[in-house]
């Protein structure tokens, strides 16, 4: 099985915190189709998730692929259903906290694998 | 070259052609599924048969089907399923879920079930408003899905509409992939991983894959179980008494599967996100994951003993608060019993005309014999001592759910898809048997059994398509029907089945036909009630008979078709009510308020 673990670490890290603050920037400059639902769905669909699943070192692919898509949907619906509540929505704000999770996230990461090398 | 050199190019020859065994059946499994795709297309709408889909599809999408099952079983008999070769049995799998989900999106790109547009209605009205309107009808005080849907049609600019058609295949695909984690908990056998994902894809016929909160949260549920027998789960022995006191000790002694705690509570607390979203989104399954983790926790296999605690807790506190306005009028208790629940499920449904009801018939088969099989596969199992119990728990523990709600009618429809997952798995032994290969005869048994479960789950999935795969014409009339309504007036349909409700969810109240008059109403009593209700509303109403609410009405035995003719040749009689368009498959009346 493949190991997401072998994937260099800070590389990733690193490319997961320009995504979660390039993808939303590009979103809400409404870019055209097919790259504005590519963004958006790997904004909603993806990204958070796996920022968080590599916290939890959940380590092979598959599990950490389903996973991933599972929590990046439950924590848009949970972000999108709380701005509602709050009367606060617009999907503008919705994507920018997701974006700011997986920068979080994976900053979180990064300090995590910077004090078990240290 | 030195002797270990060859030994590694021998390993690597086998395993490149290891890795391309299943290209054959790929091939011939593409092929049948193109030919299938092509084939639906092919079909034009309406459909005119009681059979529904059934009867409409040509021969030559039977004859892809039967050679796509043909090529899966042959794939699993020649050792395909082996894991160098698993993108084999991925692709015969997508192919199938792609032309079995698909049939109706290839026959036509019109979005099939009155209930997919709603929820597109109800998630546009969400995010329109900007607010939640608890007190609107029972999706607002679990508006999770429809948040994310909203969402993701204003961030992606795709209409939510445009999302419908394709999503039972979308959802298809992610249930088998959470589907494939579970059974990847419970036995490292290949064979077994693929049969299951394959009958439970043929036995899905129970089409809540639509875009609906639903097939959300039964994806979340099959993830949460798999990371419960996974890294939240717990070993256990058999207890040595059922004394409390050895009862304890069996309990204290078991162990975490995962030693890694910070990887434990890493999942844990995702888990606990994916339940939070699931009580916000969904009334029941919630209800089936809690009852599916209280089995868990009693059978001494999970590591997470507080998880229905904490999820019975986020369940009390949202049905206190955020549902609270929709249960005071809405008891959850009130149709309980096993008398209702049978009634409502099975009872209710046999009715209607003689097509209809061999649909309904399919349904019970299809269904029956899959629990047939997942019996006599857990008694296999049984007998070789290697029966995990934690299966037969989670295909039994949806049944708990049965008699305590009738769930509109739908509970054992919902029990079905719960527990199909565990049933599809328990089935699968019972078709491969315990023998490492497979024999020919076993192969054509395996073959006869897929193929038929294949023409039985389309019969049964695509049962309503003379009522819910709609016209273009009657989509024209809905989009009309918006266009002249004035604000507020109130929207009667024929009945439930009708493309409508896609905007404006909150603006008019809508009723039906069928819902006002009952099967007993003659036509012009019927009409006395239409136009009655229409004019109590101070904007009057509009009413739209359509080819597909009528057909319903008369499929399921609601009203005769000529009682419907009746009431609407009274209704256009009357008073006050006007013709204000029509086209092949529906019309419109406007029926003008009451003047004080």
């Amino acid at each position: 099985m493949y190991d997401v673990r072998q994937l260099p670490a800070d590389r990733t890290g690193l490319t997961l915190l320009g995504l979660g603050v390039l993808c939303p920037l590009v979103l809400l400059a409404s870019p055209p189709q097919p790259l504005r639902a590519l963004l958006a769905i790997a904004v909603m669909g993806f990204l958070p998730g796996y920022a968080l699943v590599r916290l939890t070192g959940l380590s092979e692919w598959f599990v950490v692929a389903v996973v991933s898509v599972a929590t990046s949907l439950s924590l848009a619906t949970a972000i999108s259903m709380g701005l509602l509540y709050a009367k606060a929505w617009s999907w503008q704000l919705s994507m920018g906290l997701l974006g700011v999770v997986v920068v979080l996230a994976a900053a979180a990461q990064m300090r995590q694998i910077a004090r078990s090398t240290s | 070259m030195t002797s270990a050199q060859v030994i590694d190019r021998v390993t690597i020859h086998a395993h490149s052609t290891r890795r391309w065994a299943g290209a054959p059946y790929v091939v011939v499994g593409l092929l049948a599924a193109l030919l299938a795709a092509l084939a639906a297309r092919s079909v034009t709408l309406p459909i005119n048969s009681d059979l529904g889909l059934v009867q409409t599809l040509p021969p030559a999408y039977w004859v892809g089907m039967v050679v796509l099952n043909g090529a899966f079983v042959l794939a699993l008999g020649s050792g395909a399923h082996h894991r160098t070769s698993q993108w084999a049995m991925a692709t015969l799998l997508c192919a199938l879920v792609v032309t079995m989900y698909g049939a109706a999106s290839f026959a036509s790109s019109t979005t099939r079930g009155e209930v997919a547009w709603r929820h597109v209605g109800i998630a546009e009205s969400l995010v329109s408003s900007g607010q939640v309107t608890a007190q609107a009808d029972a999706y607002f005080s679990w508006p999770g899905f429809f948040a994310l849907i909203g969402t993701f049609s204003r961030a992606s600019g795709i209409r939510a509409l445009d999302l419908t058609p394709w999503a039972p295949v979308l959802n298809g695909l992610l249930w088998l992939a959470a589907l494939a984690l579970v059974v990847r908990a419970l036995t490292p056998d290949k064979r077994r991983l693929w049969l299951t994902l394959w009958v439970f894809c043929l036995g899905n016929w129970i089409d809540q894959d639509y875009l609906s909160p639903q097939a959300f949260g039964f994806f979340l549920y099959l993830v949460v179980v798999a990371l419960l027998l996974t890294v939240l789960s717990a070993q256990a022995g058999a207890p040595t008494s059922w004394r409390p006191a050895a009862l304890v000790v069996w309990w204290r002694a078991r162990t975490p599967q995962e030693p890694d705690r910070r990887l434990r509570v890493g999942v844990l607390l995702l888990v606990l996100l994916l339940c939070l979203v699931m009580v916000a989104s969904h009334q029941l399954s919630p209800f089936m994951l809690l009852v599916a983790v209280a089995a868990l926790v009693v059978l001494g296999r999970s590591w997470a003993p507080g998880l229905p605690v904490l999820l019975g807790l986020m369940l009390a506190i949202w049905l206190a608060y955020p549902a609270s306005s929709y249960l005071i009028g809405h008891p959850p208790l009130r149709d309980t019993g096993l008398g209702a629940a049978a009634s409502a499920s099975v009872i209710g449904r046999l009715g209607g005309t003689p097509g209809h009801e061999q649909v309904v018939h399919v349904r019970i088969v299809v269904t029956v014999v899959i629990w047939l099989l997942a019996a006599l596969g857990a008694r296999l199992l049984w007998k070789r001592r290697s029966l995990d119990l934690r299966a037969v728990a989670l295909a039994l523990t949806p049944f708990v759910l049965f008699p305590a709600q009738s769930y509109g009618g739908e509970i054992l429809l919902r029990v079905a898809l719960f527990s199909l997952p565990f049933m599809a798995y328990l089935a699968s032994e019972a078709l491969l048997g315990s023998r490492r290969r497979l024999r020919p005869v076993r192969l054509i048994a395996i073959g006869v059994v897929c193929a038929l479960l294949a023409v039985g789950s389309i019969t049964a999935r695509f049962g309503n398509a003379r009522f819910d795969m709609f016209t273009q014409s009657e989509v024209q009339a809905t989009q009309k029907l918006y266009a002249i309504t004035p604000p507020d007036a109130i929207l009667i349909s024929g009945a439930h089945p009708t493309p409508w409700r896609y905007r404006d969810y909150l603006q008019h109240r809508a009723l039906t036909v069928g819902d006002l008059c009952g099967p007993r109403l003659s036509g012009v009593d019927c009409s006395n009630a239409v136009v009655g209700a229409a004019r109590r509303n101070t904007e009057g109403g509009l009413v739209m008979l359509s080819r597909a609410s009528k057909s319903s009405l008369v499929l399921q035995g609601l009203m005769s078709s000529q009682a419907f003719d009746d009431f609407e040749v009274a209704l256009a009689r009357r008073v006050g009510v006007e013709l204000v368009y029509q086209n092949a498959d529906a019309r419109i009346y406007r029926i003008e308020p009451t003047r004080v």
